[in-house]
């Protein structure tokens, strides 16, 4: 039952997105609330893209799909990503090309670097 | 319902949705489109267009459907490991070309689903 796995990932990696993502925009929210950078979708999209990057590098079978496919795909969100960049134009606009450019950069970026050092660690 | 509990539910119906998109689409080998992450995640995008329009006035279906439910239907890790792939692979105009088009496809999905959320 691999598709059990997608929903014991999927059960722990949504709330925690939540949690993470509040915790880092209650802490970066500028005054008037519009127009910040979502320092808590850069937060959890680039720790869940390192986090699939380890999971890539070391896990196979039903553990790799709870981990990837359930925990780090629900961990990590694009429609709310998505939703807070278009949010951003056109009042923030540095805000927002730094979300359309720098963000995904980061989570590519982190990654790399994680499935680079766990397959070293694994070697 | 506790809000975290209704999160966890919504996650587990999005990624279940989003499993069953990439199992029916079937393996694609590294090289290939990612066609699976990118029809869930525009069509995500489309969604929360919709749905966060349509939900202003209901506060509270908000953390079961947005967050839970498309949030967990849609996903960065799949696309940092695809376009991560195709940067190993020796493809890196790949990789860009995929996030770019998967980015600007999004943010228009999501400027459409506002649209669409407004008309009814």
């Amino acid at each position: 039952m691999t598709w059990l796995a997608v929903v014991v990932g999927a059960a722990v990696g949504a709330p925690l997105r939540f949690l993470v993502d509040r915790w880092l925009t209650e802490r970066t929210a500028r005054p008037g609330g519009a127009g910040a950078f979502p320092w808590g979708l850069l937060a959890v999209n680039a720790s869940g893209s390192a986090l699939a990057g380890v999971v890539v590098a070391l896990a196979t079978g039903d553990l790799r799909v709870l981990l990837l496919v359930g925990l780090c795909g629900a961990y990590t969100t694009f429609s709310g990503y998505a939703w807070e960049t278009v949010r951003l134009w056109p009042e923030a606009r540095v805000a927002f090309w730094a979300s359309v450019a720098l963000l995904p950069t980061a989570c590519v970026a982190a990654f790399m670097l994680a499935w680079r050092i766990a397959g070293l660690a694994a070697s | 319902m506790p809000r975290l509990l209704l999160i966890a539910l919504g996650g587990i119906l999005g990624s279940s949705a989003r499993y069953g998109v990439a199992l029916a689409m079937g393996e694609h080998p590294v090289d290939a489109w990612p066609w699976a992450t990118f029809l869930v995640n525009v069509v995500g995008a489309l969604a929360i267009g919709i749905v966060a329009i349509q939900l202003v006035d209901q506060p509270a279906l908000r953390p079961f459907v947005i967050t839970g439910i498309l949030g967990g239907f849609t996903t960065f890790s799949a696309l940092a490991v695809e376009a991560g792939s195709m940067l190993d692979a020796g493809r890196p105009g790949w990789a860009l070309a995929y996030v770019a088009a998967t980015v600007a496809a999004g943010l228009l999905a999501v400027r459409a689903g506002m649209a669409i959320g407004r008309q009814r």
